[in-house]
């Protein structure tokens, strides 16, 4: 009879909580009432009970992936920019330059597809939700652009008197009226650090769902090879 | 890993939430979140029994997808399963508890 009651109140527990659960996840607390019912004990009840309300409180579906991603991604970027930042530091304040390396920015900009494709392809090894790497390369994407304007913030405030020579600079000085070097320089970042952020995490959308197409075309060419080797 | 693991040892036979329980040792609380994760990230396919025992309800059962499998391949045999012998897992399969299980 207290078995009957029992079961009777972690049926009813097991069926609130399913209707805690997103939509498309209350087939997993029809799944443990119908457990319910093989249950021999109340252990087996109350564990089955833990397991609903566990279920109940998980992220939504495809959320967990996605910042998982997003997180990895931003931790990715903000490694692979350690290069690209000293690149940044020695360009402009310890062998500044008068005209702008096309070599260099090419260079630059190679990496930085590359590291949105890495993303994109970490992304995608680590989930196989079709939107991954794309969230994975406007997260790496944003995290560039910020690390980006910050040290080019940085630099040329810490080294106005280098920076304040380059010809575009004095051009753009002369051209914008303002009676500051420094604040027509912080201006000028504050202009373009939005259009840096969007621009970088529109190639990140793009690169990141290359670099997951390539990782997840070379995962099924590995996996093939492994089955069926080669004599 | 170990219901990954689990999964694998047959990739084509349905399997119980009971059965997979058993194999890995998991109890239920811990059990069902790591099914639906593998779910989520389409690693696991997710079915109803068609013929449940008389005056019961349908289980849930549960195989890898392809991708699944695909992980369960790769991922290295750090973790060993449970032992299970064949009638252990004809009773675990009829919902019999086994030796051992709490």
């Amino acid at each position: 009879m207290a078995g009957d009651a029992q079961a009777g109140i972690t049926r009813r527990l097991v069926a609130l909580l399913t209707a805690a659960m997103p939509p498309s996840r209350r087939h997993w607390g029809g799944a443990m009432s119908a457990e319910l019912a093989y249950a021999r004990s109340r252990g087996e009840r109350a564990r089955l009970v833990l397991g609903a309300a566990r279920v109940a409180l998980l992220p939504p579906p495809g959320v967990a992936d996605y910042r998982r991603a997003a997180s990895r991604s931003a931790a990715l970027a903000a490694i692979a920019y350690v290069p690209l930042g000293m690149g940044l530091y020695l360009a402009n304040a310890v062998f500044p330059s008068p005209q702008d390396s096309t070599a260099g920015d090419l260079a630059m900009d190679a990496y930085l597809l590359v590291a949105l494709m890495a993303a994109g392809a970490l992304a995608r090894r680590a989930s196989a939700r079709p939107g991954a790497p794309v969230i994975a390369g406007i997260a790496a994407g944003l995290v560039l652009a910020v690390l980006g304007m910050a040290t080019l913030a940085a630099i040329d405030n810490s080294f106005l008197s280098i920076v304040s020579h380059q010809p575009g600079k004095i051009d753009g000085f002369r051209a914008s009226g303002m009676t500051s070097m420094r604040a027509y320089i912080n201006s000028n970042l504050e202009a373009t650090a939005p259009g840096v952020a969007i621009v970088l995490a529109i190639a990140g959308a793009i690169f990141g769902a290359i670099g997951g197409a390539v990782a997840q075309e070379a995962a099924s060419t590995w996996s093939h090879l492994r089955r069926h080797p080669r004599r | 890993m170990k219901v990954l693991r689990a999964l694998d040892a047959d990739p084509a036979r349905w399997r119980y939430g009971y059965e997979l329980g058993t194999e890995t040792g998991l109890k239920a609380g811990s059990l069902y979140p790591i099914l639906v994760r593998l779910a989520d990230r389409g690693l696991l396919e997710a079915s109803w029994e068609e013929s449940p025992p008389a005056g019961r309800p349908a289980r849930h059962l549960y195989r890898l997808t392809p991708d699944g499998k695909e992980l369960a391949a790769a991922a290295p045999a750090a973790l060993p399963v449970r032992r299970t012998t064949p009638a252990r897992a004809a009773r675990a399969r009829r919902g019999i508890p086994q030796p051992g299980d709490a």
